[in-house]
């Protein structure tokens, strides 16, 4: 009786002591897998689980390597990141727009959400693209005067806001589990995504004009003679968008894998540092070991997360879920907002990976069942809003503290005087603007449906 | 603990020296497909192999990743525990998180690595070599390093504690 009930918990008792745990302040990844380990071990002794599912574990861990052919992808643009940074093309990428953005107020936040843009659908996983902005742009805000509350805000909404703009891998994702056509997702993203990108704008505008930046005139100083100006937009600018376009370009234009892609932006990189005449061994192991430090600290935690699905799944954790929201039989919008609720919950532990693979199909069918008819047209229509929605919430759940995925990224790659209080702080207004605009849009779904009408006519 | 430091820099030197091989190989390979793609002549080897060196790259480092702190901490509490409470968190992870897990992927997967050598198994793509037991012997080697890492950590936590020098 008693084991009957401790078997049906077990799943929840994963997720609170995950909760729990992460607290302790033992790295993340070591949470994750020890606690996977101790629920296998824990399902055996109450015979739920055979001995030889302990065999899963090293497979998950590589399993887990594999799930996706992106993650190689990831390594390398991590080091064309890295690149960019350690050798200042970087900083001539944000002094340029810095430069160019002199005149309005918090001109560098804006700058940094514009790198943020140009170089996060190319990498399209949330870890890569704050880690490489993270080490791209604080370091100069905080030189800049900027707190490290705004510095980091600025940089976890930038890192993050690129994971739903086309062409993000998410969206491929998320178009695939909704039944959309791809085209439609990669359009029906970009206004909720315009708007995202305005607020937070005129939030940084409004927190600067509070509490203006120090040392703002010291940082902004252009070059005085126009051939230095030249070469300083050659070499900050046009070289280094160029080579992100070539990247990005490739990918949209289904020429290159983002394998690929990645690869020849990290070589693109290295080729920069060259024409730069900055290259030396010194800093070419410089770059192989930060690399390697953040692909450890990605990786482990992918590896590990697969560790601890394994029991959470092998419990019936996602069905458990699905059971219980089944059985409350509630109507369509409060099903919706709690499918949307649970979804940001799960994207605290879970990659949007494993939660467009393996928990939105557990909600699938029931989302399709809702009948939204006095909102909007049902079928398709409402599918593509559903998911325009969804994309827009797991890219708040990887921002929300305390848990949010970015966060931790962001933390790991900060130089140390940037604590996680900071962080927690200066994401908590990005936040708000995120699920403003979540509000929004789940109130006006003609925001998500007008460019894809616009494009093709009819959703088809 | 000049145990520890040999340990530790020994577990960092492999995860650097793997890196210098292997993220070269996986960038240039795949420029050096493109290209030779491009020029019309056969060869897509890499592409078969790319999985297989990422592997390798991802599991060799991990421990010296956490010999240099890298992996991400939740530290808004931890940072206000004492240090005496700090060593006590890292040894009951170590005890109950770390080992565990360690001595579950070491030996099974050296029964992976078994498997693979005894059924000279390939790699799931066409090109692939019947060495995946070389690929597979990353698991139980990359971790094992992890845990000497881990222990060393910990023993450095214990013997600051006991000396009374700060970490």
């Amino acid at each position: 009786m008693i084991v009957d009930w401790l078997i049906e918990a077990l799943p929840f008792l994963m997720l609170g002591s995950l909760a729990l745990l992460l607290f302790s302040g033992l790295p993340v990844a070591m949470v994750l897998f020890g606690l996977g380990t101790t629920f296998c071990l824990v399902g055996i002794l109450l015979g739920e689980m055979p001995v030889a599912a302990l065999f899963t574990i090293p497979a998950k861990l590589e399993s887990g390597l594999k799930g996706s052919l992106f993650y190689p992808a990831v390594a390398m643009l991590l080091f064309m990141g890295v690149a960019l940074e350690r050798s200042g093309i970087a900083q001539d990428m944000l002094r340029c727009l810095q430069l160019m953005t002199r005149r309005i107020p918090a001109g560098l936040s804006i700058s940094v959400l514009l790198i943020g843009v140009i170089l996060a659908p190319a990498a399209g996983i949330v870890g890569a693209s704050v880690v490489t902005l993270s080490l791209i742009a604080l370091p100069a805000m905080l030189r800049a005067g900027h707190s490290p509350e705004i510095a980091s805000g600025s940089v976890a909404a930038a890192g993050t806001v690129g994971i739903i703009l086309p062409p993000a891998v998410m969206l491929f994702f998320l178009a695939n589990q909704f039944q959309v056509p791809l085209g439609s997702m990669f359009t029906a993203t970009v206004v909720p995504g315009a708007i995202l990108l305005l607020l937070y704008m005129l939030f940084f505008i409004f927190a600067e004009k509070r509490r203006p930046t120090v040392s703002k005139a010291k940082v902004v100083d252009g070059p005085d003679n126009p051939l230095a100006w030249v070469l300083l937009l050659t070499r900050g600018l046009i070289a280094p968008t160029l080579l992100i376009g070539v990247v990005l370009g490739s990918i949209i234009a289904g020429l290159a894998t983002p394998s690929q892609s990645g690869a020849v932006g990290a070589a693109g990189a290295l080729l920069l540092i060259v024409l730069n005449g900055r290259m030396s061994w010194v800093l070419f192991k410089d770059l192989i070991e930060t690399t390697a430090r953040l692909s450890a600290m990605v990786f482990f935690i992918i590896m590990a997360a697969a560790v601890f699905s394994y029991p959470f799944r092998y419990f019936g954790g996602d069905m458990a879920v699905a059971d219980a929201l089944m059985a409350l039989d509630m109507g369509e919008w409060q099903t919706l907002l709690l499918i949307v609720f649970i979804v940001f919950v799960l994207g605290f532990f879970i990659d949007w990976i494993e939660i467009t693979i393996i928990t939105l199909p557990l909600f699938y069918p029931l989302l399709l069942e809702l009948d939204f008819a006095g909102h909007l047209a049902s079928g398709k229509t409402t599918m593509l809003w559903i998911a325009a929605v969804m994309a827009l919430v797991l890219q708040t759940s990887f921002l929300t503290p305390p848990f949010g995925f970015a966060l931790f990224f962001l933390k790991g790659s900060a130089p140390p005087e940037v604590s996680l209080a900071h962080i927690y702080r200066g994401i908590v207004p990005i936040v708000l603007i995120q699920l403003a605009v979540i509000a929004l849009i789940l109130f006006a779904p003609d925001l998500v449906l007008w460019l894809p009408e616009l494009a093709y006519g009819a959703i088809r | 603990m000049k145990y520890v430091d040999l340990a530790e820099r020994l577990v960092r030197s492999i995860g650097l020296y793997a890196a210098l091989i292997l993220l070269p190989l996986l960038i240039f390979g795949r420029v050096y497909e493109i290209l030779t793609r491009a020029l019309n002549t056969p060869g897509s080897l890499f592409n078969a192999m790319e999985s297989e060196l990422f592997l390798l790259f991802a599991f060799l480092i991990v421990g010296s990743a956490y010999v240099s702190n890298s992996h991400v901490r939740v530290d808004i509490l931890d940072s206000r525990l004492s240090e005496k409470a700090r060593a006590v968190i890292d040894l009951l992870g170590t005890l109950f998180f770390v080992l565990p897990f360690a001595a579950i992927v070491i030996w099974y997967g050296l029964t992976m690595v078994e498997l693979a050598y005894q059924a000279g198994e390939r790699s799931a793509v066409s090109f692939g070599a019947p060495l995946r037991w070389i690929n597979v012997s990353a698991i139980p080697i990359g971790i094992g390093l992890f845990t000497i890492a881990a222990i060393c950590r910990t023993l450095r936590c214990l013997n600051n504690l006991k000396t009374g020098s700060p970490s």
